[in-house]
């Protein structure tokens, strides 16, 4: 099944930022993609929909889990928090994604043989 | 039950993620206005920025599902949607279906109960019953000596213990009412072989087998039940049987009983000395059970028995012994016709199916344009396949509830019709194992009928299919053969079991029109059970004789009465041996044989039994017991004449045991003693008291003088206890009834196939007429005549029944051998059923062919060509 927030980034991109950002602290859902839209300048245009299924995936596999609270605006809204499993998946992921990006900028680096 | 959550949370979690992204957009908007948006333009914005919302929501519910039962659901849904569009082609899939499946329910729960419930014994494979076999004399199976029971359980290599059985009946009396009981005379290892202990009590000891030991009795459960109410208080108690006090020493288990279903109480057996002589190695009257030991098998038990049995076979004589597993020798007889009636009730089912899968092709055929629609906006062909297999099931599971509905409503009506002495018959009920059966048969029925149609439509070529707006493709070409093979296999399974029919309805006319040798009409039987102070008494025997039948004879409506060992059909006769004087004998070989039945005068007269030669008894000729002396005489049938006197003249002749002599009087016509089917071995009737069967020659119905004759009796005698008392001509249908209920059965299937066979021809000619309606439209605008158009159709029909007819006619010649044994009187490849049944059907597919034929004569050109 296709699943549209990945059309313009890698898989288990939108997780893992969720993820670091959760980690931080926890948020509901708009603080998040308000968040995570801040923090990469723009840059990522994720639709803010495309949250939804993937905090869905991370609630259903229990590396986030879920409380109804009021936010700072006074609403009604499902905050977010990491989990133990959560943090080590994060961590683990993290590593994961250094490695890569190591290998693709060694790749990427210009001349240096 | 983690994975359990999704499934029944799903529906909170729905609506809390569509409460969230609410919120989400409200937050956003809000914002945006505080921004200095206009609330319109900010929901606009909000909604651009989040995405669309309901794709989101249906993504994120995703994550949730169990993709393949979601799938499932959706298919059971559409598939509901589907049939409940189409009504009439529902209707007529569950209702094929239903038959099908019932008839299946049906037949299958009878087998079930009668095949295959478990005997209580355990370890029942080694445990297996040995009969004696005397092929020259025409006798397959007997019983054996009480001296052959004694030799053969000596072969304690084969065996681990025996015990040998005889049924009896005592008079029970020394209560309020004098009962007569069915006994059971059994050796003390009976039980042990059998795995069978007394719940109660003990059981049989081998002290109690000794000559001259206290009188001893086991109950039933049911007799425990009966007279002691299930009081622990019945062991100890005493039963006056016969006279002899017995005492009861234990209670057999309920389980017992389905083993031997009327015995009431068991003795044990005390072989007399005189018994177990030489002489009497040939009165067989005892059944041996025995148990195998563990590393013999049962091929290893015939052979060893094969070897003890040959040393007895001489010139002219053949000996043997057979073992048999307990299991055929409960329901040895009937399995054969069971199967038969499950093989042909399977046949039902199968072009059922054909003929459903025919209506699911034809379907699906003019479903072409909804599946290529289905496919072209994504649908992978396993998911169409998945899809129009789920309607199949759907279908199968609906035909499969209407059928257990069939079934239930038939069983008593199935049971009523059961013959009486088909084992097990109580047992029979839609239990765990007949569901069980229905589903499955159910399911099977759906993958039989629905895999090919469905998968033949998923193969359909969309760009086609599409363009060519819906018509028929190459797929329908194929569907069409398909088709055709079909409804040919559907009319030749349907002669099959036309045949089969056939066959066993021409053989039960012939035995309906065997002639039994005396008169069963208006022949009422009923037994006496005398007490042993009169029955062994010399005198006061043949005095109680002639009263009752004075007595009787003076009832209005008798005819004639006279007192017999045994009637034809109502009571076993026995077999006795006999030396004929001045004919040498080999040494060891077996005595002449034959049925013996003592018969006071008006024997003869009462049954209507014809005189062939010389004369009937004189009451002169009577004497009390087994008298042989000068004057003494014997009247013998034809049979046992045929036997021994082939060429000479029996008349005058002598026959005897031990140097004494009876002279031959008188030949009589044979009877059949208790199977119309079968040749009887003869029977040598002896004048005298002894007998204490009467039969009672009436003016009309028998049943109504009964009452008269049974207060004759009691008149005479208040302890004497009358039973069995019976019309002969019901005992005669009686033992037919097993042919009846196999035949009655199988027509019903065959006529069901026939049917059903039909109504596929019909179907198949007329949606071919639909299908062709524009190139007949065509071929009648361009001067066809409109005969030549009906031949075109008649063609195709008659080709399709007969190739089924002929490849009917191979099928009925390869299942001859399923049925030969149930035949009598007719070849199973008779020409004359082969002949009426497959004219039958020719012509009957010929008429379901001419009706949609004709509809194809009756096309009008304007109106077909309009449509291409």
């Amino acid at each position: 099944m296709k699943t549209r927030e990945q059309r313009d980034l890698f898989p288990g991109a939108l997780e893992m930022m969720i993820l670091r950002t959760l980690k931080r602290q926890p948020l509901h859902g708009y603080a998040l993609a308000q968040h995570i839209k801040r923090s990469s300048n723009d840059l990522l245009q994720i639709e803010e929909g495309s949250l939804y299924p993937a905090l869905q995936r991370l609630l259903k596999e229990e590396l986030l889990k879920a409380e109804w609270g009021i936010s700072s605006t006074n609403r009604r809204v499902r905050i977010y928090k990491l989990t133990a499993t959560g943090a080590k998946h994060l961590e683990h992921e993290v590593s994961r994604f250094e490695k890569m990006l190591d290998g693709i900028t060694r790749v990427l680096a210009p001349g240096e043989s | 039950m983690k994975w359990l959550r999704p499934f029944f949370l799903r529906r909170r979690l729905y609506r809390e993620l569509s409460e969230e992204i609410r919120e989400h957009l409200e937050e956003k908007i809000e914002e945006l206005v505080a921004g200095g948006m206009s609330r319109k333009e900010a929901t606009h914005a909000a909604r651009r920025e989040f995405g669309n919302v309901s794709l989101v929501e249906e993504d994120s519910q995703t994550v949730w599902t169990w993709p393949s039962i979601e799938n499932f659901l959706m298919d059971v849904r559409y598939g509901l949607r589907m049939l409940r569009k189409s009504p009439g082609f529902t209707a007529a899939v569950v209702l094929t279906l239903a038959l099908g499946i019932g008839a299946n329910t049906a037949i299958f729960s009878v087998v079930n109960a009668v095949l295959f419930r478990p005997l209580p014994i355990p370890d029942r494979q080694r445990v297996v019953v040995l009969h004696d076999q005397f092929p020259s004399w025409n006798m397959p199976r007997t019983k054996i000596s009480p001296l052959q029971f004694l030799e053969f359980s000596q072969k304690t290599d084969l065996f681990v213990s025996s015990g040998a059985l005889k049924p009896i009946n005592l008079n029970l009396t020394g209560r309020e009412q004098a009962l007569r009981l069915q006994v059971m005379e059994a050796t003390a290892g009976l039980f042990p072989t059998l795995g069978i202990g007394p719940i109660l009590g003990r059981a049989f000891t081998i002290n109690d087998e000794a000559r001259g030991s206290a009188h001893v009795a086991l109950l039933s459960h049911e007799l425990w039940r009966r007279l002691f109410s299930r009081d622990r208080g019945a062991i100890g108690a005493r039963l006056k049987l016969d006279g002899d006090s017995y005492e009861i020493v234990g209670v057999l288990p309920e389980t017992l009983e389905t083993l031997y279903p009327q015995v009431e109480a068991w003795v044990p057996a005390k072989f007399s000395a005189e018994s177990l002589t030489e002489e009497h190695r040939w009165y067989v009257d005892y059944t041996m059970v025995a148990r195998l030991r563990k590393n013999v098998s049962l091929q290893q038990a015939r052979a060893a028995m094969g070897i003890v049995a040959v040393r007895f076979n001489k010139e002219g004589f053949k000996f043997g012994i057979e073992v048999r597993p307990i299991v055929d020798e409960q329901v040895g007889d009937v399995r054969g016709p069971l199967y038969t009636l499950l093989a042909g009730v399977g046949l039902v089912l199968l072009v059922a199916c054909s003929n459903v899968a025919s209506l699911l092709l034809a379907r699906n055929a003019s479903r072409f344009r909804e599946i290529a629609v289905r496919a072209a906006i994504g649908a992978g062909r396993a998911r169409l396949v998945t899809q129009l297999l789920t309607e199949s099931l759907l279908l199968s599971f609906l035909g499969g509830a209407f059928g257990l509905l069939l079934a239930y409503a038939s069983l008593a009506g199935l049971i009523r019709m059961a013959p009486a002495d088909l084992p097990h018959v109580d047992a029979i009920r839609l239990d765990s194992d007949v569901l069980f059966f229905t589903l499955a048969v159910s399911f099977i029925a759906a993958i039989v009928f629905g895999l090919v149609p469905s998968a033949l439509s998923a193969r359909t070529d969309l760009a086609k299919t599409l363009k060519e707006g819906g018509r028929g493709t190459g797929s329908s070409r194929v569907g069409r053969r398909l088709r055709s093979v079909l409804v040919t296999s559907e009319v030749a399974l349907a002669l099959v079991l036309l045949v089969g029919s056939g066959l066993l309805l021409r053989s039960f006319a012939k035995i309906l029109d065997i002639q039994p040798g005396f008169d069963p009409a208006n022949l009422l039987t009923m037994r006496v059970s005398l007490p042993s102070a009169i029955y062994s008494n010399p005198t006061q025997l043949p005095m109680f004789s002639n009263i009752l039948l004075d007595r009787i004879s003076a009832v209005p409506g008798v005819v004639h009465a006279s007192i017999a060992t045994g009637i034809p059909f109502a009571s076993d006769g026995y077999n006795g041996t006999f030396e004929i004087r001045s004919r040498q004998k080999q040494a060891n070989e077996p005595a002449a044989h034959a049925s013996v039945t003592y018969v006071t005068t008006g024997y003869f007269e009462t049954m209507k039994i014809p005189l062939v030669k010389g004369r009937f008894f004189t009451p002169t000729d009577l004497r009390y017991g087994h008298w042989l002396a000068k004057g003494a005489v014997r009247i013998i049938d034809e049979a046992v004449a045929r036997r021994f006197w082939p060429t000479s003249d029996p008349i005058g002749a002598e026959i005897g045991n031990d140097n004494q002599w009876a002279t031959i009087v008188g030949v009589v016509g044979s009877v059949h003693d208790r199977d119309l089917a079968a040749e009887s071995e003869g029977t040598i009737y002896i004048p005298g008291y002894g007998g204490t069967t009467l039969a009672v020659r009436t003016a009309s119905d028998p049943m109504l003088i009964a009452g008269g004759v049974r207060e004759q009796v009691r008149a005479i005698n208040g302890d004497v206890p009358v039973y069995d008392v019976h019309a002969v001509n019901r005992l005669v249908a009686a033992s037919l009834e097993r042919r009846r209920f196999a035949a009655t059965l199988l027509t019903l299937f065959a006529l069901l196939t026939f049917v059903l066979a039909l109504i596929g021809l019909y179907g198949v000619i007329a949606y071919l007429v639909t299908e062709r309606a524009p190139e007949i439209g065509l071929r009648l605008a361009l001067g066809a005549q409109r005969t030549d158009v009906l031949r075109l159709m008649l063609t195709q029909g008659l080709r399709m029944a007969l190739l089924g007819v002929l490849l009917g006619l191979l099928g009925s010649l390869a299942v001859r051998p399923l049925i030969a044994s149930q035949l009598f009187g007719v070849g199973p490849a008779d020409f004359f059923t082969l002949t009426v049944v497959s004219s039958l059907l020719f012509g009957m597919a010929t008429a379901a062919t001419f009706i949609p034929a004709r509809r194809a004569m009756r096309v009008d050109p304007m109106v077909a060509l309009r449509y291409e």
